[in-house]
């Protein structure tokens, strides 16, 4: 190395002996082929984002990545239909925001991001197959009880619910990270029965603003819809013979999400959570669940609300957080759900709550954006 | 550039895809020693770039070290993010490329090897050295651009590569030495360190 002192100066270190302790492995290169579809689909994407940002103008410029479904964080969503396909990036967004805090400032201290507040810690109750059964059956059966008319054409679902999901804050330079929640705000949202409108209100995860924004699935050629991505048209379609349907939810998710029970407990999460479902489909829901390994109860949760009740629950193996499904203890109806975390896992405590939703109205309405009743909060 | 990426252009988005989208796939491949991932993690830096576009701040020549800096958090956070944004991957094209699939698949059993080496090596550092040297080494970035990227100080990425260094010479001999003289001629085209690299190269040039 014959450089010059000033320059020995500005480079202390030796690149070539850099290389040669540790060579470059390999010669990855992507297909062209491959490079070229993964363009179109960013660009896909990008164009998406736009049409929808052009459809309505508002105050805020960046609204490219709007709804925040409602999935649980760190976890696969199959949301599809759900949060309308034409979200496309949404999922992008990221329930779990991880807000850097590189760039201008140090990476020193970092409060909570705009809108969060510390995650609560609670004693985690262990869960217990005792008493699965006999809880499963007064689920189903005060599920089959608890008839909402079924909507028309032309009518919308509404689901009214508060709502906190995780975002984490990540210190750049050293990897630790601090569990903070987005501050438990309103969600309200309109779903057409065929699941290709939709709309969405949710000021308070950042991205939305008080006027919401469309879930409308504007692809052109949407997927066909499936377990994962269901309208209530296909619910109805579905069987409501339990083993039947979780043979189907197994099959439909096959090498998703974090193994296949989790999955299929997943999957059913979601399509019970935001949903006005067939009464006997959600019966046979709870039944297909209680049947997936490692699913049991819990004697006492609380939902986002502060409702107490009895949970549905299932650990998830590779995250280490525990999603619970809870009831009330009297009438067994749906009240909301919570996602602890149950061993120290990504910088988040055992105990530590990243998920909370609490589901105040279930209602069939005549419009888009039509709020049940005489409600004119909105 | 930046005007146009923060403006939302998506032309500046397919130019910034094209120009950096390889170098990414790369440094992906070889941090993960997984090319399905690695694909998966190209889309999902892209993705957060749009997303993020606003924050590109007027610095330096070329985006590359904000892309980059991106593409290092998504990959911090892999297991997160995969798990979290599994259904925008749903929506990626489906591999479909069975005409350059021998080829492709003879080049990864070529790399399999040294990959997994790689990672054995790579093993015996901590996550920001791992993450420096990777950025620096492998992939070519000057020391400045490193610090932008990762957000830390010029100092930091330098004391961070020397603490490589001292590790990685501790490593006994064996499969990496006997490796290192099979590979080391294919790392020519060796980066100027310590100034700014010439920033806006495109990686096509990289290409076999």
């Amino acid at each position: 190395m014959n450089r010059t002192p000033w320059q020995r100066r500005r480079e202390p270190l030796d690149h070539a002996e850099l290389v040669g302790l540790l060579p470059p492995p390999g010669d990855p290169v992507l297909p062209r082929d491959r490079l070229t579809s993964l363009e179109e689909h960013l660009m896909n994407e990008i164009q998406q984002a736009q049409s929808r940002n052009a459809a309505k103008p508002q105050s805020q410029p960046v609204i490219m990545f709007p709804a925040l479904p409602p999935e649980r964080p760190r976890r696969a969503g199959r949301r599809l239909a759900l949060i309308g396909s034409a979200v496309a990036v949404a999922v992008l967004a990221g329930v779990v925001g991880v807000v850097q805090f590189t760039g201008q400032g140090a990476a020193d201290v970092a409060g909570p991001p705009e809108g969060a507040v510390p995650a609560s810690v609670v004693h985690v109750v262990q869960g217990t197959k005792e008493g699965l059964s006999s809880t499963v059956d007064r689920i189903s059966g005060a599920a089959e009880r608890e008839k909402l008319p079924a909507p028309r054409p032309g009518q919308f679902l509404y689901i009214r619910s508060q709502v906190s999901w995780l975002e984490t804050s990540e210190n750049a330079d050293t990897g630790e990270s601090r569990a903070y929640v987005q501050k438990l705000h309103p969600r309200q949202v309109w779903l057409s029965p065929d699941g290709r409108r939709g709309w969405l209100i949710e000021p308070g995860n950042g991205t939305t603003s008080q006027d919401g924004l469309t879930l409308d699935d504007n692809r052109q050629e949407p997927a066909g819809p499936g377990v994962g991505a269901p309208s209530h048209d296909y619910l109805k379609t579905l069987t409501t013979d339990p083993d039947e349907l979780l043979k189907k939810i197994y099959e439909e998710t096959e090498g998703q999400g974090n193994g296949p029970d989790q999955q299929a407990f997943t999957t059913i999460g979601d399509l019970v959570r935001e949903q006005v479902m067939p009464a006997e489909l959600a019966s046979a829901l709870y039944r297909a669940a209680a049947k997936i390994p490692g699913v049991v109860v819990v004697d006492d949760s609380v939902d986002a609300v502060g409702r107490h009740g009895i949970a549905i629950a299932r650990t998830d193996e590779t995250s280490g957080d525990r999603t619970e499904w809870i009831f009330d203890p009297k009438t067994f109806s749906y009240l909301g759900e919570r996602t602890v975390q149950m061993r120290d896992a990504e910088g988040i405590k055992a105990g530590t709550v990243i998920g909370h939703t609490a589901i105040t109205e279930r209602a069939v309405v005549d419009s888009m954006k039509e709020i049940p009743g005489d409600r004119s909060e909105a | 550039m930046h005007a146009r990426i923060r403006a939302g252009d998506p032309e500046a988005f397919r130019e910034l895809f094209r120009d950096h989208a390889q170098l990414v796939y790369r440094h992906a491949v070889r941090t993960t020693g997984d090319w399905a991932a690695a694909e998966d993690i190209v889309s999902l830096t892209f993705l957060e770039a749009w997303r993020l576009r606003e924050k590109l701040r007027d610095e330096g020549d070329s985006p590359r070290p904000w892309l980059m800096g991106i593409a290092v958090n998504v990959l911090r956070n892999t297991g997160r993010a995969v798990r979290r944004h599994e259904r925008a991957l749903a929506r990626m094209p489906l591999r479909d490329v069975l005409p350059d699939f021998a080829d492709e698949l003879v080049g990864r059993i070529t790399d399999s090897e040294e990959l997994a080496a790689a990672k054995t090596a790579m093993a015996q550092l901590r996550k920001g050295e791992r993450e420096v040297f990777a950025l620096c080494v492998w992939s070519g970035l000057g020391y400045a651009e490193a610090a932008e990227a990762l957000g830390v100080p010029v100092g930091t990425v330098r004391s961070r590569l020397s603490r490589a260094r001292t590790r990685l010479r501790k490593l006994t001999d064996g499969e990496l030495r006997r490796r290192r003289k099979k590979t080391e001629p294919v790392w020519a085209g060796g980066q100027v360190q310590g100034g700014r690299v010439d920033a806006a190269r495109s990686n096509e040039e990289r290409t076999r």
